[in-house]
């Protein structure tokens, strides 16, 4: 186990490297324009004499190298300087947002299942029924609705329409459920397909007819051998959609102004806030390959077939 | 292959379906009923009429035209898009199959690095960069998702590899290079194809999603995205608005998911309906 997260560690750090790059290119958009656009930002004309100012305080005039390492080594620490627009810690900012992202990300991948799981079990039973049809229309659905526009027209439904909650749902968490619905939706569709084809190739395997001869009915057998099974290969499908969810939906966080950090970087990024879109890069992807590795791992704890080969091997 | 296409019923639709919107988008200027980018504040949203059949959007300008003209825009981009990775993917991921060694090790690495990055964190720095535009974005989609082409190209590039007829190539001579590209390649396309019809859907929606954002094509471009971002301070007054141009998103790709799932069942004839999307 301790190898394996070893190994997986080792190939995560060049795309780490590659993360620190991109994030840390943002400096270089043209020196100068940083520091115009920081005087422009606490209101000060950028006279060429307070841009030279501020590039030495900024030590933007040293050499490109130097300024990546100085950069790296504070970003390790999660250090990204102050935002732009607050002149609050970039750190703090984000930390301020990512609770509402984190109880999103928790709410929507819970809707997925709660969509797939039965939608997915109903299908299997009944194979070529309308329920299968319908899964498998459903799931069609998943990938070519856009969620940016579910989101709008959820909105103008129980928003607008109906006025079953308020068009603004800032963070409160009654407000959940639209933002968790749309984006649990797209998901839930993926994970239905798969988990229907799973169980239908699951139905397929002889354990299942050893079930069915004990006397277990075609829906127990499915439930308590077929699903436990097929639940198997999803989990590491539901655990690496989770870690990207943690970044937070752009389009939906926005729409729902829900403030977690997916809206609060397309607002940085509108008003050019770099400190913030960088310190967003680097936590994202750290978080991202932080929940890879723990889904991993977890994978390895659950399936006893994993755990026993370690064993033989040891 | 072609006839195989035409015989299942799911193939025949997308076939239909992305033909049409081709149509559209060659036939632009004769099927537009009016200018798209014509500003006419005195109608601004009026009803569906004789002359605007779609009714008109917050600036007058009509909603038909756009969405028409849009379909050229989005198609356009969609497709540049897939084939910069085409470009990119299908060379590397035959070179690191037929090279093997340290060149495959390195292709790999790269992408590795490039699948695990996401879309949104490359868009975020390149607008911060360069600012926001419909190409930039492009770029972004272009510079990550090659690498889901260059794995499969370069498994299929493996299994081809083990065949008779390269062998007898290099026995009878052939250069490298000349392999790759008359015995290799022709043998790798029909997994990328597939793919690439599935993947021009994939990005339709993103390319939208982002230009909606403000983050990709820019107003008063007539882009699908745009058109429903233009729309938002109007839900509670015209909720039908946001109607259309999702609509349109929503059919072009399921016109190219439905294509491309009927190739992959053309060119794979036992495998019913299954997807070879990894």
């Amino acid at each position: 186990m301790g190898k394996f997260v070893l190994r997986r560690l080792a190939q995560m750090l060049p795309v780490l490297l590659a993360v620190s790059l991109l994030a840390f290119a943002l400096n270089c958009m043209g020196s100068g324009d940083t520091a115009s656009l920081i005087l422009r930002e606490r209101g000060i004309e950028p006279t060429a004499e307070a841009v030279l100012q501020v590039r030495r305080e900024l030590g933007l005039d040293r050499p490109l190298a130097v300024q990546y390492f100085s950069w790296l080594a504070r970003a390790a620490r999660f250090d990204f300087g102050r935002s732009f627009a607050s002149e609050l810690p970039v750190i703090e900012v984000i930390g301020e947002h990512f609770p509402a992202t984190f109880v999103l990300a928790l709410a929507a991948t819970v809707f997925s299942l709660l969509l797939a799981v039965p939608l997915a079990v109903l299908a299997a039973r009944f194979q070529d029924g309308w329920p299968d049809r319908a899964a498998r229309a459903l799931s069609v659905a998943g990938v070519t609705m856009p969620s940016f526009w579910l989101a709008l027209m959820l909105l103008s439904l129980f928003a607008v329409q109906l006025g079953w909650v308020p068009v603004i749902s800032g963070t409160r968490l009654k407000n959940i459920a639209l933002p968790a619905v749309t984006i649990g939706f797209s998901y839930g569709c993926t994970y239905l397909g798969v988990l229907r084809q799973n169980l239908i190739e699951a139905c397929a395997h002889p354990y299942m007819t050893a079930a069915r001869a004990r006397g277990l009915s075609r829906t127990g057998a499915l439930l308590r051998h077929g699903l436990r099974n097929s639940l198997l290969p999803c989990v590491t499908l539901v655990g690496y959609n989770f870690g990207k969810l943690l970044s937070g939906h752009f389009a939906v966080e926005t729409i729902f102004s829900w403030n977690g950090i997916g809206k609060f970087a397309v607002d940085s990024i509108q008003s050019k806030d770099l400190p913030v879109i960088q310190g967003y890069i680097v936590c994202v992807a750290a978080a991202y390959i932080v929940v890879n590795l723990l889904v991993d791992m977890l994978y390895f704890a659950i399936d006893p077939k994993l755990r026993l080969g370690a064993q033989k091997k040891v | 292959m072609l006839k195989e296409l035409v015989r299942q019923k799911k193939a025949r639709l997308g076939l239909a379906a992305v033909g049409v919107l081709l149509l559209i988008c060659l036939l632009a200027p004769l099927l537009a009923p009016n200018d798209p980018y014509k500003v006419n504040i005195l109608r601004k949203l009026a009803a569906p009429c004789a002359e605007f059949p779609l009714g008109t959007d917050q600036l007058g300008r009509c909603v038909l035209s756009r969405l028409i003209w849009g379909a050229r825009l989005t198609l356009s981009s969609a497709v540049t898009a897939t084939a910069l990775m085409l470009l990119i993917g299908v060379p590397l991921g035959i070179a690191a199959g037929f090279c093997g060694g340290w060149v495959d090790s390195l292709i790999m690495r790269v992408t590795d690095v490039a699948s695990s990055l996401s879309p949104s964190l490359l868009a975020l720095a390149v607008v911060g960069l360069w600012g926001p535009s419909l190409a930039n974005i492009v770029a972004v989609f272009a510079a990550l998702w090659w690498a889901m082409f260059a794995r499969v190209v370069r498994g299929a590039a493996l299994e081809v590899m083990q065949r008779d007829y390269v062998t007898a190539a290099v026995a009878a001579g052939c250069g490298r290079l000349s392999i790759a590209v008359r015995h290799v390649l022709p043998n790798v396309l029909s997994p990328v194809v597939v793919l690439a019809a599935l993947r021009i859907g994939t990005v339709i929606t993103h390319l939208a999603s982002f230009s909606f954002l403000g983050l990709g094509a820019q107003p008063p471009a007539a882009d699908w995205g745009v058109m429903l971002s233009d729309c938002r301070p109007y839900l509670s007054t015209r909720p039908l608005m946001i109607l259309w141009p999702g609509a349109a998103i929503m059919s072009s790709v399921l016109a190219f998911h439905l294509f491309g799932e009927g190739l992959n069942a053309a060119l794979h004839p036992r495998r019913e309906g299954g997807t070879s999307d990894d």
